[in-house]
Protein backbone atom coordinates (compact mmCIF):
# COMPACT_ATOMS: atom_id res chain seq x y z
CA UNK A 1 0.00 0.00 0.00
CA UNK A 2 1.32 3.36 -0.94
CA UNK A 3 1.45 6.14 1.56
CA UNK A 4 -0.57 9.17 0.87
CA UNK A 5 1.59 11.97 -0.32
CA UNK A 6 0.52 15.16 -1.98
CA UNK A 7 2.46 17.66 -3.90
CA UNK A 8 1.66 20.83 -5.73
CA UNK A 9 3.82 22.85 -8.04
CA UNK A 10 3.42 26.14 -9.77
CA UNK A 11 5.36 27.53 -12.67
CA UNK A 12 5.71 31.12 -13.72
CA UNK A 13 7.30 32.43 -16.88
CA UNK A 14 8.42 35.89 -16.01
CA UNK A 15 9.34 38.23 -18.80
CA UNK A 16 9.18 41.30 -16.61
CA UNK A 17 8.84 40.43 -13.00
CA UNK A 18 7.00 43.02 -11.01
CA UNK A 19 8.72 42.72 -7.67
CA UNK A 20 6.48 42.86 -4.70
CA UNK A 21 3.26 42.37 -6.65
CA UNK A 22 1.27 39.21 -6.31
CA UNK A 23 -1.90 37.79 -7.78
CA UNK A 24 -4.48 35.57 -6.14
CA UNK A 25 -5.18 32.21 -7.75
CA UNK A 26 -7.99 30.51 -5.95
CA UNK A 27 -9.80 27.35 -6.79
CA UNK A 28 -11.15 24.03 -5.71
CA UNK A 29 -10.39 20.35 -6.16
CA UNK A 30 -13.26 17.96 -6.82
CA UNK A 31 -13.59 14.24 -7.28
CA UNK A 32 -16.29 11.63 -7.60
CA UNK A 33 -15.27 8.72 -5.41
CA UNK A 34 -18.84 7.53 -5.77
CA UNK A 35 -20.09 7.96 -9.35
CA UNK A 36 -22.27 11.01 -9.65
CA UNK A 37 -21.46 12.30 -6.16
CA UNK A 38 -19.10 15.24 -6.44
CA UNK A 39 -17.09 16.07 -3.33
CA UNK A 40 -14.25 18.42 -2.46
CA UNK A 41 -10.86 16.78 -1.96
CA UNK A 42 -9.36 17.93 1.31
CA UNK A 43 -5.76 18.09 2.53
CA UNK A 44 -4.38 18.01 -0.96
CA UNK A 45 -1.17 19.95 -1.53
CA UNK A 46 -1.44 22.61 -4.25
CA UNK A 47 1.69 24.31 -5.48
CA UNK A 48 2.59 27.05 -7.92
CA UNK A 49 5.72 26.69 -10.09
CA UNK A 50 7.69 28.82 -12.48
CA UNK A 51 7.49 27.01 -15.85
CA UNK A 52 10.67 28.59 -17.17
CA UNK A 53 12.82 27.16 -14.42
CA UNK A 54 10.98 23.83 -14.26
CA UNK A 55 10.88 22.75 -17.87
CA UNK A 56 11.45 19.08 -17.00
CA UNK A 57 8.29 19.07 -14.89
CA UNK A 58 6.30 20.77 -17.63
CA UNK A 59 7.70 18.36 -20.21
CA UNK A 60 6.76 15.33 -18.13
CA UNK A 61 3.21 16.62 -17.65
CA UNK A 62 2.83 17.28 -21.35
CA UNK A 63 4.06 13.76 -22.09
CA UNK A 64 1.56 12.26 -19.69
CA UNK A 65 -1.22 14.10 -21.51
CA UNK A 66 -0.49 12.14 -24.63
CA UNK A 67 -0.13 8.69 -23.03
CA UNK A 68 -2.69 6.20 -21.81
CA UNK A 69 -1.98 4.12 -18.74
CA UNK A 70 -4.43 1.48 -19.89
CA UNK A 71 -3.08 1.38 -23.44
CA UNK A 72 -0.70 -1.08 -25.05
CA UNK A 73 2.31 -2.44 -23.19
CA UNK A 74 4.60 -0.12 -25.15
CA UNK A 75 2.41 2.84 -24.21
CA UNK A 76 2.43 1.82 -20.56
CA UNK A 77 6.23 1.72 -20.60
CA UNK A 78 6.33 5.28 -21.90
CA UNK A 79 3.66 6.31 -19.41
CA UNK A 80 5.67 4.86 -16.51
CA UNK A 81 8.78 6.66 -17.74
CA UNK A 82 6.93 9.97 -17.94
CA UNK A 83 5.38 9.41 -14.52
CA UNK A 84 8.79 8.76 -12.97
CA UNK A 85 10.22 11.81 -14.70
CA UNK A 86 7.36 13.91 -13.37
CA UNK A 87 7.88 12.67 -9.84
CA UNK A 88 11.65 13.32 -10.00
CA UNK A 89 11.03 16.80 -11.36
CA UNK A 90 8.51 17.50 -8.64
CA UNK A 91 10.97 16.35 -5.96
CA UNK A 92 13.65 18.74 -7.17
CA UNK A 93 11.42 21.68 -8.05
CA UNK A 94 11.04 24.72 -5.84
CA UNK A 95 7.53 26.04 -5.52
CA UNK A 96 6.74 29.72 -5.54
CA UNK A 97 4.01 29.17 -3.02
CA UNK A 98 1.69 26.43 -1.86
CA UNK A 99 -1.52 25.73 0.01
CA UNK A 100 -3.45 22.75 1.33
CA UNK A 101 -7.07 22.26 0.33
CA UNK A 102 -9.72 22.91 2.94
CA UNK A 103 -12.39 20.50 4.09
CA UNK A 104 -14.43 21.55 1.07
CA UNK A 105 -11.53 21.25 -1.37
CA UNK A 106 -10.85 24.97 -1.74
CA UNK A 107 -7.43 26.59 -1.93
CA UNK A 108 -5.84 30.00 -2.49
CA UNK A 109 -2.36 30.86 -3.75
CA UNK A 110 -0.59 34.21 -4.01
CA UNK A 111 2.37 33.83 -6.39
CA UNK A 112 4.34 36.81 -7.72
CA UNK A 113 2.83 38.53 -10.73
CA UNK A 114 4.24 37.00 -13.92
CA UNK A 115 3.13 35.92 -17.37
CA UNK A 116 2.21 32.31 -16.60
CA UNK A 117 1.95 30.14 -13.54
CA UNK A 118 1.73 26.37 -13.38
CA UNK A 119 -0.68 25.15 -10.72
CA UNK A 120 0.02 21.53 -9.93
CA UNK A 121 -1.23 18.95 -7.49
CA UNK A 122 0.04 15.41 -7.03
CA UNK A 123 -0.58 12.72 -4.45
CA UNK A 124 0.10 9.03 -4.01
CA UNK A 125 -3.13 7.11 -3.66
CA UNK A 126 -3.40 3.37 -3.42
CA UNK A 127 -6.38 3.21 -5.75
CA UNK A 128 -5.09 5.47 -8.51
CA UNK A 129 -1.91 4.95 -10.59
CA UNK A 130 -1.09 8.66 -10.58
CA UNK A 131 -3.32 11.10 -8.74
CA UNK A 132 -2.41 14.46 -10.17
CA UNK A 133 -3.68 17.43 -12.09
CA UNK A 134 -2.29 20.67 -13.37
CA UNK A 135 -3.25 23.83 -15.16
CA UNK A 136 -1.28 26.68 -16.68
CA UNK A 137 -2.89 29.99 -15.91
CA UNK A 138 -2.13 33.58 -16.68
CA UNK A 139 -0.26 35.11 -13.78
CA UNK A 140 -0.83 38.79 -14.40
CA UNK A 141 -4.29 38.91 -12.88
CA UNK A 142 -6.35 37.02 -10.34
CA UNK A 143 -7.70 33.72 -11.61
CA UNK A 144 -9.71 30.72 -10.49
CA UNK A 145 -8.97 27.07 -11.16
CA UNK A 146 -11.11 23.96 -10.96
CA UNK A 147 -9.39 20.59 -10.76
CA UNK A 148 -11.54 17.57 -11.57
CA UNK A 149 -9.46 14.72 -10.21
CA UNK A 150 -11.79 12.17 -11.78
CA UNK A 151 -10.36 13.00 -15.19
CA UNK A 152 -13.69 14.29 -16.45
CA UNK A 153 -15.91 11.67 -14.86
CA UNK A 154 -17.52 14.25 -12.60
CA UNK A 155 -18.67 16.21 -15.61
CA UNK A 156 -17.29 19.40 -14.14
CA UNK A 157 -15.89 20.82 -17.33
CA UNK A 158 -18.91 22.88 -18.28
CA UNK A 159 -16.74 25.09 -20.39
CA UNK A 160 -13.14 25.93 -20.95
CA UNK A 161 -13.22 28.74 -18.45
CA UNK A 162 -14.11 26.27 -15.75
CA UNK A 163 -11.07 24.18 -16.32
CA UNK A 164 -10.31 20.99 -18.13
CA UNK A 165 -7.11 20.00 -19.84
CA UNK A 166 -6.42 22.18 -22.77
CA UNK A 167 -8.44 24.80 -24.53
CA UNK A 168 -11.20 24.54 -27.11
CA UNK A 169 -11.74 27.53 -29.32
CA UNK A 170 -14.17 28.11 -32.14
CA UNK A 171 -12.21 29.27 -35.15
CA UNK A 172 -15.06 29.54 -37.65
CA UNK A 173 -18.82 29.71 -37.23
CA UNK A 174 -21.16 27.74 -39.44
CA UNK A 175 -24.31 29.60 -38.48
CA UNK A 176 -25.59 31.88 -41.21
CA UNK A 177 -29.01 32.78 -39.92
CA UNK A 178 -31.31 31.78 -37.10
CA UNK A 179 -34.81 32.81 -36.13
CA UNK A 180 -36.77 31.02 -33.43
CA UNK A 181 -39.51 33.66 -33.67
CA UNK A 182 -39.32 34.16 -29.93
CA UNK A 183 -40.27 37.80 -29.83
CA UNK A 184 -43.25 40.01 -29.52
CA UNK A 185 -46.10 39.09 -31.76
CA UNK A 186 -46.25 40.89 -35.05
CA UNK A 187 -44.62 41.00 -38.45
CA UNK A 188 -41.52 38.86 -39.20
CA UNK A 189 -39.14 41.83 -39.27
CA UNK A 190 -36.49 43.34 -41.51
CA UNK A 191 -34.35 40.20 -41.78
CA UNK A 192 -37.12 38.65 -43.82
CA UNK A 193 -38.18 39.54 -47.34
CA UNK A 194 -41.83 38.71 -47.95
CA UNK A 195 -42.86 37.84 -51.48
CA UNK A 196 -46.60 38.14 -51.64
CA UNK A 197 -49.08 39.73 -49.26
CA UNK A 198 -47.39 40.76 -46.03
CA UNK A 199 -50.62 40.13 -44.18
CA UNK A 200 -50.15 36.44 -44.89
CA UNK A 201 -47.40 36.14 -42.26
CA UNK A 202 -47.41 36.89 -38.55
CA UNK A 203 -45.70 35.81 -35.38
CA UNK A 204 -48.12 34.66 -32.74
CA UNK A 205 -47.25 32.81 -29.57
CA UNK A 206 -43.55 32.61 -30.53
CA UNK A 207 -44.38 30.74 -33.73
CA UNK A 208 -44.40 32.02 -37.30
CA UNK A 209 -47.79 31.52 -38.87
CA UNK A 210 -48.77 31.72 -42.49
CA UNK A 211 -52.46 32.11 -43.06
CA UNK A 212 -53.71 31.87 -46.63
CA UNK A 213 -55.95 34.68 -47.62
CA UNK A 214 -55.32 34.90 -51.31
CA UNK A 215 -54.12 32.85 -54.25
CA UNK A 216 -50.46 32.60 -55.23
CA UNK A 217 -47.26 31.10 -53.85
CA UNK A 218 -46.57 32.62 -50.45
CA UNK A 219 -42.87 32.93 -49.66
CA UNK A 220 -40.77 34.50 -46.97
CA UNK A 221 -37.03 34.59 -47.64
CA UNK A 222 -34.11 35.61 -45.50
CA UNK A 223 -32.78 38.89 -46.83
CA UNK A 224 -29.95 38.40 -49.31
CA UNK A 225 -27.74 40.78 -47.35
CA UNK A 226 -27.63 38.23 -44.54
CA UNK A 227 -26.04 35.56 -46.73
CA UNK A 228 -23.32 37.47 -48.51
CA UNK A 229 -21.60 35.60 -51.33
CA UNK A 230 -23.02 32.60 -53.13
CA UNK A 231 -22.03 29.26 -51.69
CA UNK A 232 -21.97 25.69 -52.88
CA UNK A 233 -23.71 24.17 -49.92
CA UNK A 234 -25.93 25.04 -47.03
CA UNK A 235 -28.28 23.34 -44.58
CA UNK A 236 -31.77 24.66 -43.90
CA UNK A 237 -33.86 23.48 -40.99
CA UNK A 238 -37.21 24.32 -39.45
CA UNK A 239 -39.97 22.77 -37.50
CA UNK A 240 -43.30 23.01 -39.25
CA UNK A 241 -46.90 21.97 -39.00
CA UNK A 242 -50.00 22.25 -41.10
CA UNK A 243 -53.26 22.99 -39.38
CA UNK A 244 -56.50 22.46 -41.22
CA UNK A 245 -58.10 20.06 -43.62
CA UNK A 246 -57.41 21.38 -47.09
CA UNK A 247 -54.89 19.36 -49.11
CA UNK A 248 -53.93 21.94 -51.68
CA UNK A 249 -51.22 23.71 -49.77
CA UNK A 250 -48.44 22.71 -47.41
CA UNK A 251 -45.53 24.26 -45.45
CA UNK A 252 -42.04 23.97 -46.90
CA UNK A 253 -38.50 25.14 -46.41
CA UNK A 254 -36.54 26.18 -49.45
CA UNK A 255 -33.19 27.26 -50.83
CA UNK A 256 -32.56 29.12 -54.04
CA UNK A 257 -29.91 28.62 -56.66
CA UNK A 258 -29.03 30.68 -59.64
CA UNK A 259 -29.48 28.61 -62.75
CA UNK A 260 -32.65 30.47 -63.53
CA UNK A 261 -34.08 33.43 -61.79
CA UNK A 262 -36.52 32.26 -59.24
CA UNK A 263 -35.66 28.56 -59.34
CA UNK A 264 -35.28 26.90 -55.99
CA UNK A 265 -35.34 23.69 -54.06
CA UNK A 266 -38.27 23.14 -51.81
CA UNK A 267 -38.85 20.50 -49.18
CA UNK A 268 -41.89 20.16 -47.01
CA UNK A 269 -44.92 18.30 -45.94
CA UNK A 270 -46.43 16.89 -49.06
CA UNK A 271 -49.75 17.33 -50.63
CA UNK A 272 -51.27 14.09 -49.43
CA UNK A 273 -50.39 13.57 -45.82
CA UNK A 274 -52.88 10.79 -45.48
CA UNK A 275 -50.31 8.34 -46.82
CA UNK A 276 -51.57 8.02 -50.35
CA UNK A 277 -48.37 9.54 -51.69
CA UNK A 278 -45.00 10.56 -50.31
CA UNK A 279 -45.31 12.72 -47.27
CA UNK A 280 -42.39 14.90 -48.20
CA UNK A 281 -42.15 16.71 -51.44
CA UNK A 282 -39.14 18.09 -53.25
CA UNK A 283 -39.80 20.38 -56.11
CA UNK A 284 -37.39 20.74 -59.02
CA UNK A 285 -34.43 18.55 -59.77
CA UNK A 286 -31.16 19.25 -58.03
CA UNK A 287 -28.76 18.03 -55.43
CA UNK A 288 -30.43 18.13 -52.11
CA UNK A 289 -30.45 15.65 -49.29
CA UNK A 290 -33.07 15.35 -46.65
CA UNK A 291 -31.13 15.12 -43.42
CA UNK A 292 -33.74 15.26 -40.82
CA UNK A 293 -35.93 12.55 -40.91
CA UNK A 294 -35.60 9.74 -38.65
CA UNK A 295 -38.76 8.71 -37.14
CA UNK A 296 -38.63 12.23 -37.00
CA UNK A 297 -41.21 14.16 -38.69
CA UNK A 298 -43.34 14.21 -35.62
CA UNK A 299 -40.31 14.66 -33.40
CA UNK A 300 -39.36 17.81 -35.21
CA UNK A 301 -42.74 19.11 -36.08
CA UNK A 302 -44.44 21.64 -33.95
CA UNK A 303 -46.73 19.01 -32.65
CA UNK A 304 -49.22 16.41 -33.65
CA UNK A 305 -51.92 17.22 -36.08
CA UNK A 306 -54.43 15.34 -38.08
CA UNK A 307 -52.27 16.08 -41.07
CA UNK A 308 -49.00 14.85 -39.62
CA UNK A 309 -47.49 12.31 -41.99
CA UNK A 310 -45.93 9.11 -40.84
CA UNK A 311 -45.12 7.15 -43.95
CA UNK A 312 -41.46 6.36 -44.63
CA UNK A 313 -40.02 7.40 -47.94
CA UNK A 314 -36.54 7.62 -49.43
CA UNK A 315 -34.92 10.90 -50.16
CA UNK A 316 -33.04 11.56 -53.35
CA UNK A 317 -29.76 10.62 -51.74
CA UNK A 318 -31.11 7.43 -50.31
CA UNK A 319 -31.44 8.43 -46.73
CA UNK A 320 -34.53 7.33 -44.94
CA UNK A 321 -37.09 10.00 -44.49
CA UNK A 322 -40.20 9.71 -42.44
CA UNK B 1 -36.86 19.01 -40.81
CA UNK B 2 -33.46 19.71 -42.30
CA UNK B 3 -32.25 19.64 -45.85
CA UNK B 4 -28.68 19.85 -47.08
CA UNK B 5 -28.52 21.71 -50.38
CA UNK B 6 -25.43 21.27 -52.50
CA UNK B 7 -25.00 22.83 -55.85
CA UNK B 8 -21.27 23.17 -56.15
CA UNK B 9 -20.67 21.81 -59.63
CA UNK B 10 -22.25 24.45 -61.75
CA UNK B 11 -24.55 26.80 -60.06
CA UNK B 12 -23.71 27.65 -56.50
CA UNK B 13 -26.50 28.34 -54.12
CA UNK B 14 -27.16 32.03 -54.26
CA UNK B 15 -27.64 32.33 -50.58
CA UNK B 16 -31.37 32.62 -50.35
CA UNK B 17 -33.43 30.45 -48.10
CA UNK B 18 -36.77 30.70 -46.45
CA UNK B 19 -40.20 29.21 -46.03
CA UNK B 20 -43.16 28.92 -48.32
CA UNK B 21 -46.65 27.55 -48.26
CA UNK B 22 -48.14 27.43 -51.71
CA UNK B 23 -51.57 28.90 -52.22
CA UNK B 24 -54.96 28.26 -50.85
CA UNK B 25 -58.31 29.93 -50.76
CA UNK B 26 -59.39 28.27 -47.56
CA UNK B 27 -59.31 30.62 -44.63
CA UNK B 28 -59.47 27.82 -42.10
CA UNK B 29 -56.02 26.43 -42.85
CA UNK B 30 -52.72 27.86 -41.72
CA UNK B 31 -49.12 26.75 -41.40
CA UNK B 32 -46.73 27.08 -38.50
CA UNK B 33 -42.93 27.35 -38.51
CA UNK B 34 -40.43 27.47 -35.68
CA UNK B 35 -36.67 27.17 -35.09
CA UNK B 36 -35.73 28.20 -38.60
CA UNK B 37 -31.97 28.21 -39.24
CA UNK B 38 -29.46 28.16 -42.07
CA UNK B 39 -25.87 27.02 -41.70
CA UNK B 40 -23.00 26.20 -43.95
CA UNK B 41 -22.56 22.43 -43.62
CA UNK B 42 -23.78 19.41 -41.71
CA UNK B 43 -20.42 18.63 -40.13
CA UNK B 44 -18.36 19.98 -37.22
CA UNK B 45 -14.57 19.87 -37.39
CA UNK B 46 -11.82 20.12 -34.79
CA UNK B 47 -8.06 20.35 -35.29
CA UNK B 48 -5.15 20.01 -32.89
CA UNK B 49 -6.21 16.70 -31.37
CA UNK B 50 -3.49 14.42 -29.95
CA UNK B 51 -3.21 10.90 -31.28
CA UNK B 52 -6.09 8.68 -30.21
CA UNK B 53 -8.33 11.51 -29.07
CA UNK B 54 -11.93 11.95 -30.19
CA UNK B 55 -14.30 14.77 -30.94
CA UNK B 56 -17.87 14.43 -29.64
CA UNK B 57 -20.94 16.53 -30.40
CA UNK B 58 -24.03 15.32 -28.60
CA UNK B 59 -24.06 11.56 -28.97
CA UNK B 60 -21.96 11.51 -32.12
CA UNK B 61 -18.20 11.06 -31.97
CA UNK B 62 -15.33 10.78 -34.42
CA UNK B 63 -11.73 9.71 -33.87
CA UNK B 64 -8.91 11.99 -34.89
CA UNK B 65 -6.91 11.35 -38.02
CA UNK B 66 -3.85 13.42 -38.60
CA UNK B 67 -4.80 15.57 -35.64
CA UNK B 68 -8.26 16.45 -36.96
CA UNK B 69 -11.71 14.94 -36.54
CA UNK B 70 -15.04 15.63 -38.23
CA UNK B 71 -18.44 14.73 -36.81
CA UNK B 72 -21.39 14.36 -39.17
CA UNK B 73 -24.46 15.64 -37.37
CA UNK B 74 -26.76 13.45 -39.49
CA UNK B 75 -30.33 13.93 -38.25
CA UNK B 76 -29.51 16.03 -35.20
CA UNK B 77 -31.27 19.35 -35.01
CA UNK B 78 -29.00 22.33 -34.40
CA UNK B 79 -27.79 23.90 -32.26
CA UNK B 80 -26.17 21.29 -30.06
CA UNK B 81 -25.32 22.38 -26.54
CA UNK B 82 -21.62 21.60 -26.31
CA UNK B 83 -18.56 20.11 -27.94
CA UNK B 84 -16.17 17.75 -26.16
CA UNK B 85 -12.68 16.35 -26.45
CA UNK B 86 -12.27 12.75 -25.30
CA UNK B 87 -9.06 10.86 -24.75
CA UNK B 88 -8.46 7.32 -25.98
CA UNK B 89 -10.39 5.95 -23.01
CA UNK B 90 -13.42 8.04 -23.88
CA UNK B 91 -12.89 10.24 -20.83
CA UNK B 92 -13.98 13.84 -21.33
CA UNK B 93 -10.85 15.95 -21.24
CA UNK B 94 -12.33 19.30 -22.19
CA UNK B 95 -15.74 20.67 -22.97
CA UNK B 96 -16.92 23.93 -24.46
CA UNK B 97 -20.46 25.28 -24.27
CA UNK B 98 -20.34 28.05 -26.84
CA UNK B 99 -22.90 30.73 -27.46
CA UNK B 100 -25.12 30.44 -29.46
CA UNK B 101 -24.50 26.69 -29.46
CA UNK B 102 -22.71 24.28 -31.79
CA UNK B 103 -23.81 24.51 -35.42
CA UNK B 104 -23.04 22.54 -38.53
CA UNK B 105 -20.12 24.14 -40.31
CA UNK B 106 -18.42 25.20 -37.08
CA UNK B 107 -14.65 24.72 -36.90
CA UNK B 108 -12.83 24.35 -33.58
CA UNK B 109 -9.25 24.00 -32.46
CA UNK B 110 -7.97 22.18 -29.41
CA UNK B 111 -4.78 23.14 -27.61
CA UNK B 112 -3.66 20.46 -25.09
Amino acid sequence: MLRALSVVAALVVLSSNLLGQTVVISGSVKDCFVPGQEVGVQQLDIRAYDPASNSSLVGALRSLDTLDFTGSSATRVRWNSAAQQMERAWTSATALTHDSTSSTGNFSLSPPSMDNVLIFTFAHREDVPLYYNYQMVGGRSNASVLFDMSGGGCGLYSDVQNGGKGTIQRTASGLIFQDAFNRADGAPGSNWEIQGPAAFWSITGNVLKGKPTTGGLQQMLVASSVFGAARGEMVVQARMRRVGTARTTFPRIQARHNTTAGSFFRWGIANSPDGSTDEFDRSLAGTSTMLNTGPSYNGNSLGSSSNSPSKTVKSAAGRTAC
Amino acid sequence: MRVNFTDAALNAVTGRAGVSTGWNTSTSDYHEFDDFAVYTRNTVTMTGLPSGYKLRVGTRAAAESGGAATVDLLEDLCPRANIEVLNANDVVIARLTPSPGVWGGDNYSYTP
